[in-house]
This record gives C-alpha cells, structure tokens and sequence, in this order.
C-alpha cells in the first residue's frame, strides 16, 4: 500500500497545472510532494492533515466525500477522503476547476489497496 | 530547524499550552520560542484553573489543549472556553484520539484536532498548523466582495425575493441580468437575450458586476426557477472548464483567457449516453452570526449552519496554510448528491443537490 501511494503521490505531482499533492494514510503518515518551490512540504502535510479533520466531520455528519473541492483565490483543492481515514489531496492552479486526469486519479486513488 | 523561506514578517501571537505533563509544555514552549523568535509568547498552565487565571491576565490568542486533565473532563472544558471565550482559537492537542472525541471537538470550537503523540515526536508539524490557526479570523469577514462569483450574487439575490438589476462588465462580455420578487426574468448581452445570455454572463469568470435598484425590463425572456437555472449555468460552467486547456496556466491566470460560454447548445452534445437530472434537496442559508436567512427542505437546520461555520472557518485555515487565499466554496460530490457550501464573508449556504441518472 505504501509503494503503491509513493507511486501515486509522484505520479500526481507530474500533472500539468498541479502545484503539490498529499495522502494521509490509515497509519496517520503522511506522503507528499511539491511541484511547485512556492509549496514547502510542510505546508502540504499541514494541509492534508487539515483537509483530514474536515472530511471526518463531513463524514460524521453522513456527508460522503467521494470528492472534495475547494475553490480559493489562488488555487483549487482536489480531494477525496475514504471511510478508514485515508485522505488524498492535489493542489492544483486556480484554472484547473475540473480536470479529467486529476479525477481519474482519484477514483485511482479510492481503490488502492482493495 | 529553520523557519521556511518566504514567510509571512514575525508577528508576536500569545499562545496558552494547557497540559498536566510539564515536560511536553516545555519541550513545545522551546521549541516555538527557537523556531522563529518573537513569533510566540508562551503561557503554560498545567490545569483548567491554572488556564482560566492565565486567560483572565493575558490577552491569549490560541489555546493548545489537552483532553484528559484531572478534575474536568476535557470536552467539557473545551465547551466552556468556547462559551466564554469566543473568539479564542482552541487547538486540541491530546493522547486520547478517538472519532468521537475529534468530531465533538470540532463540531464544539476546536479549530484543529491533533495527536499529541504523532506531534511530540516531530515539533515541525506543529508549527504551521498553529500559525495559521492564528491568522485566521475570528470575527466575520471582511473585503471578499472581490471574490463572489455571479451565481452566488445571484443566488442571494433570489433567496432574499429582491428585484435589482445586475450589471455585469468584464472584457470578453458585458450584459445585464433583471431580478424581480427573487425571479430571474429577463437577461442580455449585445448579442443575445434570455437563457443563452444568462449562461454567457453566469460563465464569466474574470470582471466586475454591480447591483442596481430594479427598473422594468425592455422584455420578459426567462422563466425558468433560478435554482434550475443556477444548476444549470454551474453545470455549463464545470463543463467549460474541464474543456479548458491546462497546458498553458500562465497565460490563463490573464481573466480575460478563460473560456466563455457561447451559447448552451454548443456545449451539450445531444448524443450524450447518460443524462444527470438534478433536483434540490434542500436548502439553508444564513449570516455569518449563524442566524438563519432562510431554509428549505433542511433535514436539521442548527446542524448544517454549525457545519457551515465550521466548513468556513476550517477552509479558512486551510487557505491560509497554503498561502491560496480565501476559500469561497466547497464542493462534495458522490454518486447521489452534490452538495455546495458557499462560503461567503457575510452569507454562507448550504445546497444539496440529489442526482438522479436517466
């Protein structure tokens, strides 16, 4: 699972328009990575921790979160979060509002380990 | 140990840590005072009554809380410091991790919920996440108006039954959009009117718009129901952007590159395999105080409203961890519904939107 998230991880970075990505996985560790010098790692891991806590008070409140995205100033969030805790995020530049490759990484992403 | 480059000038924030282990107050309290000097004044207390002393003295901006103390439960203290101090950002930083206790410590105040164990073994991972806690507003908010896309001034617009006029200016369009009793009636461009103009305008994502008081439209165009039109321009738009290219992102940050909508039958192919109908769930709407504007359908209308702030001010948090700005909506999507929490400075909304495949 481990490898198999490193892969991932790397594989999302490269992504046109993908500024840093990040998993948090079931053991709390967390994987990312920056594509971008403006993304120090610690900020990516803060955040996917963050996006962590709001996906489990989504599911709490019986709101799956298949797919999350946050629309900000300057930039999106692509994210999906699974039952168990597992949480991926890709960071992505303000254009990238929906994008086939970012969401088929995910949907990846949901089945990893099954 | 190095602070990263870039950041933000040092501001002093004053920070409580409340724990009854002396030895994990100190190491932290080190450990911030070095990571960027004069960024903290750290106050510790090793019991509640030590904390409520502390908090009376000083001015605390952010208490880092841990949930098995001796005498009070921990929870419950969480939910008094929230009642008596609103405006504080509490952080809880505990051993005793469990689903239920991060839930009720989110859904009661706590801006962050983290494993003291995962933290005492990396400092590092402490510190951005208690800056940016820090810089997050807590009273409302404030100069976004910048940021408001066109549905959502349109969507208030219709929720409150007002008539005005939105006038839109941007460089690929201008045009106008007329409001009466909360009912889109009548929309136009130079070069089209009605639903088709309504979509063009509603799919600009660079310009300015301004509301003007209502006056009686040349013609009556539209009549639709705004949620359905609103759906249906967010859908056009989502579509318009996936089509976008991503290669080139420099020259897209230029407003006036992003695509535009033409028309709505241009970009729905009529071979389409599978057809989403859309319906409303329900509906919430409300201030940022939490007083509720307006609800429709809402399965619990106190729980959603304590979602939204909760979704608002976390995005906020996240925003800033990042450095992307302020957040001005989420989106949650699976197979059944869409739900979409507008996360406006003075309004936050709350749309569930089910979807049906035909």
């Amino acid at each position: 699972m481990n490898q198999a998230v490193h892969i991932w991880v790397q594989r999302a970075s490269t992504i046109p328009g993908v500024l840093a990505c990040g998993v948090r996985c079931a053991d709390r560790s967390i994987v990312a990575q920056s594509a971008d010098e403006r993304f120090p790692i610690a900020w990516v891991q803060s955040a996917v921790r963050e996006i962590a806590e709001i996906a489990s008070v989504l599911q709490h409140d019986r709101i799956a979160t298949d797919r999350l995205r946050w629309r900000f100033e300057n930039g999106r969030i692509h994210s999906t979060a699974k039952d168990d805790g597992t949480v991926a995020a890709v960071i992505a530049m303000p254009q990238i509002e929906l994008s086939p490759e970012i969401d088929g990484l995910l949907a990846e992403f949901q089945n990893l380990g099954k | 140990m190095n602070p990263p480059p870039g950041d933000k000038p040092v501001q002093t924030r004053r920070i409580l840590l409340v724990d009854d282990e002396p030895d994990f107050t100190s190491m932290l309290k080190e450990y911030l005072l070095r990571y960027r000097p004069g960024a903290w004044e750290v106050h510790t207390a090793v019991n509640y009554n030590e904390a409520l002393s502390c908090l009376k003295k000083h001015s605390i901006e952010i208490v880092t809380l841990d949930l098995q103390m001796p005498v009070m439960d921990g929870l419950q203290f969480l939910t008094l410091l929230k009642r008596s101090y609103p405006g504080l950002h509490v952080v809880v930083l505990t051993g005793f991790v469990t689903a239920e206790n991060r839930a009720f410590c989110l859904q009661n105040g706590a801006a962050l919920f983290l494993d003291k164990l995962e933290i005492a073994g990396n400092f590092e991972k402490v510190h951005p996440a208690l800056e940016s806690v820090a810089a997050t507003p807590t009273e409302g908010f404030r100069g976004m108006l910048r940021q408001v896309g066109l549905p959502e001034v349109l969507q208030m617009e219709c929720l409150g039954r007002k008539s005005s006029i939105l006038e839109i200016t941007a460089p690929t369009a201008s045009g106008r959009i007329f409001i009466e009793d909360g009912s889109i009636i009548h929309a136009e461009t130079k070069s089209s009117q009605g639903e088709p103009a309504l979509f063009q305008l509603l799919g600009l994502s660079g310009g300015e718009f301004r509301l003007k008081p209502y006056a009686k439209p040349p013609r009556l165009t539209i009549d639709g129901h705004w949620e359905s039109l609103l759906m249906e321009a967010v859908r056009l738009s989502d579509e318009a952007a996936a089509r976008a290219p991503v290669e080139a992102p420099a020259e897209a940050e230029d407003t006036a590159a992003l695509p535009v909508i033409e028309a709505p039958q241009q970009l729905v192919p009529e071979e389409a395999p599978a057809q989403a109908e859309r319906f409303l769930e329900e509906t919430v709407l409300c201030s940022a105080g939490g007083e509720v504007l307006y609800e429709w359908q809402a399965v619990a209308v106190n729980k959603r409203v304590r979602l939204l702030q909760l979704l608002s001010d976390k995005s906020a948090s996240l925003g800033d961890t990042l450095r992307l700005g302020p957040a001005d909506r989420l989106e949650i999507e699976n197979n059944e519904n869409r739900v979409i929490a507008l996360l406006h400075p003075e309004r936050k909304v709350f749309v569930r939107v089910g979807v049906r495949w035909t």
